[in-house]
């Protein structure tokens, strides 16, 4: 069959792109899968003991949170408004683990935020794990080996005081800590269970011309860290009261 | 372009999450970054045709809520006590006590993941939430009747609250300031609460909001607490407190419960009942690390969690505010709590890992508790993102079944 030298090109390209999109398809789980949050978690909750009024309780969920919206400008500026972590209540001096296998790469590394005193452990999944307002420098050093489980930090204050606000920001970021994911997808607990108790605020805000949108704990969008606010929706419920 | 075709694509590929689709399509077109046009369709047909096997692999099956009817009754609870059940130590242990038969029914209410947050209306006939759902519906808040479940949903307010607790009276933020609207006729005036949300009380005729400190600590933050008329007259600063403020109206809507510290150096929280024609404040306890504290619809007990602090121990407890000098009683429950009644709890025990929810009901004076619902693989009981109400009579629950994402009804009796 004659086919002109421009027709026969193109032949040649359909042929290897149809290669390429096979050859991308077997390849596309595992990359999903080392890149972004996949849908099978993998890792531990940061404490130990069960939660309970003298142990621990979830807090602020991570995500687009009423409470988050309502301090964006005042707290979450850098991570595009939302609440880019998950806060767990507990009272200082409370025991946190490593939710996974990694090597620690940031002791009160504080130009990734959540003041006094920070921990960050790098996975080989490709996450960063960030445990922030500890109450004190943890007894670890840059390059130290970390398991699942293992004790790692104390929990304290942002406001330094123990009375405040005491809690565990834990945060899961990508490995150059660009970007924060959402890690109730991440970590394997009973999000549902856990969530009866404890938490501050209700629920999610709502775009009300999209008012189904991040409604749900597993539907929360990654952030970029500097990205521009994803939440000021032109009508926003609850309204942004003083 | 390349975007947009490639995550149309994508989408009709399989069950992929929205932020893999994007992932995914931008690393492949950024592969194909020299493609022509008509090569780009060519490629993008060929992703489709080999993206399934990107698809996320079968989550465990999730014991399927109730085909094909949407109701079904409640297993039964287990006829021996479970070893892990709740018990009440003081003053005298009572053991749970199953239901021996109970009637429970589970009833879907909505269908295709709608919808989160619901609240029965206030005669407790239909489930509301907060809904646009389609794209070229009116966005507010919608009904569905209880006793026409999977009904097309009614449309009932383009308000989405907040609103009096007879829904006579919707606030809103307009330039800065707070309005209150009466529905009825839509007149609306501005009150003087500085663009705060205010609180209505119970009958309607009066409003509370707190003007407050927006540094330190929380715990010490000052707090002015207001007090109006409903249209914002008369409005009255009623009571300065450190870390708190209104906690709750009481019943007849002339009295505020009240918390917090009374001076900035305090240690512990004060909990006491205003009378606002008096000021005179009936304390109750002192506290620390106070939280979910839920007034009884009669204004007659008030339960609260309390979380460990640097100064004592944690646990929920109930507190008569009869006047009488009664001290708080300790259950040894730890879950979400809610009041059926005057005088009984509907308490959903948080127990990780459990294959559902239970309920348990819990006598206030007596701390006696009684299972309702049991925990079982294949319950639609389940509730989800803490969304739970009881009903005005407490013969009913409304809930976010977390199994399927809609709203089902469980009816108690």
């Amino acid at each position: 069959m004659f086919l002109s030298p421009r027709l026969r090109a193109s032949a040649v390209q359909i042929f290897l792109f149809l290669v390429m999109a096979f050859v991308a398809g077997a390849l596309l789980p595992q990359i999903a899968n080392a890149q972004t949050p996949g849908p099978s978690p993998k890792y531990g909750l940061p404490f130990a003991a069960e939660p309970g009024p003298n142990t621990w309780q979830l807090g602020q969920f991570y995500g687009n949170t009423t409470g988050a919206f309502a301090r964006r400008v005042e707290w979450y500026a850098a991570g595009q408004g939302i609440h880019f972590g998950i806060d767990f209540s507990a009272k200082c001096g409370t025991q946190v683990v490593s939710i996974g296998d990694g090597v620690v790469v940031g002791v009160d590394n504080l130009a990734h935020g959540s003041a006094p005193h920070n921990l960050i452990i790098a996975h080989p999944e490709g996450y960063n794990s960030l445990y922030g307002h500890l109450l004190k420098r943890p007894d670890l050093k840059v390059g130290d080996v970390v398991k699942k489980g293992q004790p790692v930090a104390l929990t304290g204050d942002p406001d330094l005081t123990c009375t405040s606000r005491p809690h565990l920001h834990l945060e899961i970021r990508s490995k150059d800590m660009s970007r924060a994911y959402n890690g109730h997808t991440l970590i394997d607990a009973d999000w549902d269970a856990l969530m009866l108790v404890g938490a501050f605020g209700r629920g999610f805000q709502r775009d009300l011309d999209d008012p189904r949108k991040w409604q749900n704990l597993l539907d929360q969008p990654s952030i970029t860290f500097g990205g521009s606010f994803i939440n000021e929706f032109k009508h926003n419920w609850p309204q942004d009261w003083k | 372009m390349k975007k947009t075709l490639a995550l149309r694509l994508l989408k009709a590929a399989g069950a992929l999450r929205p932020t893999m689709k994007k992932t995914l399509a931008l690393r492949l077109l950024k592969a194909a970054g020299a493609l022509r046009p008509t090569m780009k369709k060519l490629f993008a047909l060929a992703l489709v045709l080999a993206l399934p096997a990107c698809a996320p692999k079968p989550t465990p099956a999730m014991p399927s809520p109730q085909p094909p009817t949407p109701t079904s009754q409640s297993p039964a609870p287990s006829p021996q006590s479970p070893t892990s059940a709740p018990q009440l130590p003081t003053p005298s242990p009572q053991p749970p006590t199953p239901t021996p038969e109970p009637k429970i029914k589970f009833t879907q209410l909505t269908q295709g993941g709608c919808c989160v947050q619901p609240s029965f209306s206030p005669d407790g006939a239909r489930a509301l939430y907060l809904d646009k759902p389609s794209a070229n519906a009116q966005t507010g808040i919608y009904a569905v009747p209880i006793n026409q479940p999977l009904s097309q949903p009614q449309f009932v307010i383009a308000h989405p609250g907040p609103f009096s607790a007879d829904m006579r009276y919707a606030e809103d933020l307009i330039g800065g300031r707070t309005v209150i609207t009466r529905l009825a006729d839509g007149v609306a005036w501005v009150i003087p609460s500085g663009g705060r949300r205010a609180s209505f009380s119970p009958d309607a005729t009066r409003i509370t909001w707190s003007v407050g400190e927006e540094t330190g600590g929380f715990d010490v933050r000052k707090n002015d607490i207001y007090v109006a008329d409903v249209d914002g007259k008369n409005a009255k600063l009623i009571a300065t407190r450190y870390g708190g403020g209104v906690m709750a109206w009481m019943p007849d809507s002339k009295q505020i419960l009240l918390g917090g510290k009374e001076k900035r150096a305090d240690k512990l929280a004060k909990i006491g009942v205003m009378d606002l024609a008096t000021g005179a404040v009936r304390p109750l306890f002192e506290a620390e690390r106070l939280r979910n504290t839920l007034l009884s619809p009669d204004g007659k007990w008030l339960v609260y969690l309390l979380t460990a602090s640097e100064n004592g121990a944690g646990g929920t407890f109930v507190i008569p505010l009869d006047g009488s000098s009664a001290a708080p009683r300790q259950l040894d429950i730890f879950g979400a709590f809610q009041w059926r009644d005057g005088s009984h709890l509907l308490y959903i025990p948080l127990k990780v890992n459990a294959p559902s929810s239970e309920l348990w009901q819990i006598d206030a004076q007596t701390g006696a508790m009684t299972q309702l619902i049991a925990a079982a693989p294949d319950s639609p009981f389940k509730i989800g993102g803490g969304d739970w109400d009881v009903s005005p009579d407490g013969n009913s629950i409304l809930y976010l079944n977390a199994r399927d994402r809609n709203i089902w009804v469980a009816s108690l009796r």
